[in-house]
């Protein structure tokens, strides 16, 4: 009796959870079988698996994802950053390029206008040859 | 002598273009007298009117034809007289060695 009293119970239980099995697996696969997989894909991620990983992830994911796309943005920034540190470069070495040796500090007219400024030889071989027209 | 040399220099110029830098220097006599000079040698070179010789006093140089050289350390030196190409030639590779 007390089988058939609970029969009727664990029957009723037994549907209660077959039921409920059967919405998660009917929802899923009746109304989805095929087409409602990219669904449950869609509300997977908005269920509590994703809101988990996001929760528990929202530590380490956001930061991996900052580090994966910080890179994306500095690989982009980097290039702007190179020419400002050519510049500073460039001028470190300016004033040694700009040494002018005594020799060189003159400045002359040039036959048929202009100067000539010795200075801008600095730095490289130079032969000066003297004459005069007479 | 100039005259002579001239040829010589320009030539000299083709030769190490590039590699060393020469310039000329002109003295005693007008701005028409020198252009004259570079039109008739067809000197294609810088050539600077030293009319006040304050370029040869600069360098050193009590007359002419002379040179002077410089090396890339800007250490110079002076010849009085006109060279041949060899010697040139010579000088020209030991300042840009």
């Amino acid at each position: 009796m007390t089988s058939l009293s609970r029969s009727p119970r664990s029957s009723r239980w037994l549907l209660a959870c077959l039921a409920t099995t059967g919405l998660v697996a009917c929802g899923g696969a009746g109304t989805s079988s095929e087409p409602q997989s990219p669904a449950t894909a869609q509300r997977e991620p908005a269920a509590a698996a994703p809101a988990a990983t996001a929760a528990s992830v929202a530590t380490e994911a956001p930061v991996a994802a900052a580090a994966t796309i910080a890179p994306d943005t500095t690989a982009v920034v980097p290039p702007p950053p190179a020419p400002a540190a050519d510049p500073s470069t460039v001028a470190t070495e300016a004033p040694a390029v700009a040494a002018v040796p005594p020799i060189l500090q003159i400045s002359a007219p040039l036959v048929g206008g202009g100067d000539f400024d010795f200075a801008s030889l600095a730095g490289q071989p130079v032969a000066v040859w003297f004459w005069a027209p007479g | 002598m100039c005259n002579r040399e001239a040829p010589s220099v320009e030539e000299a110029t083709q030769r190490w273009a590039g590699k060393v830098t020469i310039i000329g220097v002109a003295w005693q006599g007008s701005e028409a007298q020198m252009q004259m000079f570079i039109d008739k040698h067809g000197l294609t070179f810088p050539q600077v009117n030293d009319d006040a010789a304050a370029v040869f006093a600069h360098f050193d140089v009590p007359g002419q034809p002379a040179w002077a050289f410089i090396d890339r350390m800007g250490s110079g030196s002076q010849l009085l007289g006109a060279l041949s190409d060899a010697q040139l030639d010579q000088i020209l590779g030991s300042i840009s060695a």
